[in-house]
């Protein structure tokens, strides 16, 4: 039987602030547990929450990228649950009136663009993390607290490849914004999927299934496939799918049962009373807004206009955002932005994957590599030795100084070249003859000869044009 | 006015909560709980027709948004200090999973 797959998204992302979300403890990774926390993380009695600025600032930016309505008037609710997690016994959300609405990103799919629209944005912060062992949990309060947006998406999405598509176009977006580090893998950026089948054309919804933890963009996709499959074949038999919550399992490859849904939890929520309705600065609101920084999209369609790219190349480099940042600054000195695509796309990104490095952690600067554009373009030294150059310039080296140190200055200076042609000429009499009486071969052995004299460093180009003309004077 | 809540109510939503009630316990609440609601009843005497329910006691919003600088955090002795169990830095509970 044929089936209509939906699939909504739930990406919950800690955002790139100094602080928590309502403390002005620190917000970090990796440091010794408990020790990134105050009164307001631990819930001591008399303490409020006090809404982070700059967190705000980064959930405008993020739903204004998104295309979301943002409403001025930041209100928070209260989550309750009594869980460990939060030492409060509830989570300061915002359940009724999220910051951001009613927002849509478009997708490049196999048929063309899709535009999967995004419901909400809304604040709330983190929870700690907390270690089962055996017999006891312990918990370690650093990461409670932490800003997070959480980003849920209309059923929109029918397929693993489209779902991969929209959490790495989503990964991208943020991490242009510089709002958060979005590692799915540290777990700052975190995809939580819904997905249920119907048979094609059903106006009725299938049972839904939530899979969890799903911490790299390849198995977002891999768990999809996997459910599509799972649901299809116990639909074919007669089946029925429970509903429940899964999680991917790397090992395996295939998604296992978490728990079961015990109808809705009830979490009581209510307008958070420590936090009055906050009313935004509508300028200062505007100006976030207008001074979001370049978008992926945007970027791409920029180095097409300006370098001449093709949307291959634009692509490759703009889905790399160090990459395409070091690009730019190789641009600033590299006169052909095309040329200067190709050593970032081939010669620089292999020779980082074949050396395990990554920019950051090679010496390299991009004024060097503009340069070693720039001596090519100028025929200063040829493709070839280019590369042998570029080996060198990986390391931190001056492209210059690695040239005239190997001695391998490419000689397009005329007169120095018209010279040795014609101590050739001059010492070759015989093949002048021969290309009179029409031997061509006369010219290559010739052409030879002047590169032999200038120790390969002669432009053969230039040769060959220049000893033409001067054999058809003799 | 919402009908009196009896004692099975209140031990309900106490195990909600994670602790017991005695059954003495519970029949004060229930009391305590009916002088309540015949007091809340004296409100309904005021018309509120038309009148906007409100959620905090001022209508006006705050602007206040705190600067993004680290301005308190406190040690990890200072930060465990209260608490009856430490492992290796971390507040240590009977094992709780979701």
């Amino acid at each position: 039987m044929k089936y209509d797959v939906v699939i909504g998204i739930e990406i919950h992302c800690e955002l790139k602030t100094k602080t928590k979300m309502f403390s002005g403890a620190p917000a970090s990774f990796g440091q010794r547990a408990n020790t990134c926390v105050n009164e307001i993380e631990l819930a001591h009695p008399g303490t409020l929450p006090a809404l982070n600025k700059t967190a705000v600032r980064y959930a405008i930016m993020a739903s204004t990228a998104l295309n979301m309505k943002v409403d001025t008037l930041v209100k928070f609710d209260r989550k309750n649950y009594y869980y460990s997690d939060l030492a409060k016994g509830y989570q300061i959300t915002q359940q009724f009136h999220p910051i951001g609405s009613d927002g849509y990103l478009d997708i490049e799919t196999d048929e063309g663009t899709k535009r999967i629209r995004i419901e909400r944005l809304h604040m709330e912060e983190d929870t700690a993390k907390q270690y089962h062992l055996d017999e006891k949990t312990l918990i370690d309060y650093n990461r409670s607290g932490t800003p997070l947006v959480e980003i849920v998406s209309k059923p929109d999405i029918s397929s693993g490849k489209e779902a991969a598509a929209y959490v790495s176009k989503l990964r991208e977006t943020l991490f242009y914004l510089g709002v958060s580090d979005v590692k799915m893998e540290e777990g700052s950026m975190r995809c939580d999927v819904n997905i249920s089948l119907k048979p094609a054309g059903s106006p009725v919804y299938g049972t839904r299934v939530e899979i969890k933890n799903l911490n790299s963009i390849s198995n977002v996709q891999k768990a999809i496939d996997e459910e599509i499959k799972r649901h299809s074949s116990v639909y074919d038999a007669g089946g029925s799918i429970e509903q429940e919550t899964r999680r991917f399992d790397e090992a395996t490859q295939t998604t296992v049962s978490m728990r079961k849904k015990e109808g809705a939890v009830d979490y009581k929520y209510f307008p958070e009373p420590n936090i009055f309705p906050i009313q935004l600065d509508l300028d200062w609101v505007k100006s976030i807004q207008d001074n979001l920084p370049e978008l992926p999209d945007q970027r791409r369609a920029r180095y097409m206009k300006d370098y001449g790219l093709g949307s291959y190349d634009a692509n490759v480099l703009t889905s790399n955002k160090d990459l395409s940042d070091f690009y730019e600054e190789v641009c600033k000195v590299a006169k052909d932005g095309k040329i200067a695509a190709n050593w970032c796309i081939s010669e620089l990104s292999g020779a980082l994957a074949k050396r395990n490095e990554t920019l950051s952690t090679m010496k390299l600067s991009a004024v060097h590599l503009g340069t070693l554009v720039n001596m090519i373009l100028d025929k200063e030294i040829s493709g070839k030795q280019a590369k042998e150059v570029f080996e060198d310039v990986l390391e931190g080296k001056d492209p210059k100084e690695v040239a005239a140190a190997k001695g391998m200055k490419q000689v397009s200076d005329s007169s120095a070249i018209l010279s040795l042609i014609n101590q050739v000429l001059d010492e070759n009499p015989q093949s002048i003859v021969d290309f009179k009486n029409g031997k061509s071969r006369a010219v290559g052995f010739l052409v030879g000869q002047v590169m032999k004299k200038s120790k390969g460093q002669a432009n053969p180009a230039m040769t060959n044009q220049l000893l033409t003309e001067e054999l058809k004077k003799r | 006015m919402e009908e009196i809540k009896d004692q099975a109510y209140f031990k309900a939503l106490a195990r909600k909560l994670m602790f017991e009630l005695t059954d003495e316990e519970a029949d004060d609440i229930v009391q305590e709980f009916k002088t309540l609601c015949v007091q809340l009843q004296l409100l309904e005497a005021i018309d509120t027709t038309g009148v906007e329910p409100m959620v905090y006691p001022f209508e006006t919003p705050t602007v206040y948004l705190r600067e993004d600088e680290e301005n308190h955090t406190i040690s990890q002795e200072e930060a465990l200090s209260n608490a009856s169990k430490v492992v290796q830095g971390h507040f240590s509970v009977p094992r709780v999973v979701k």
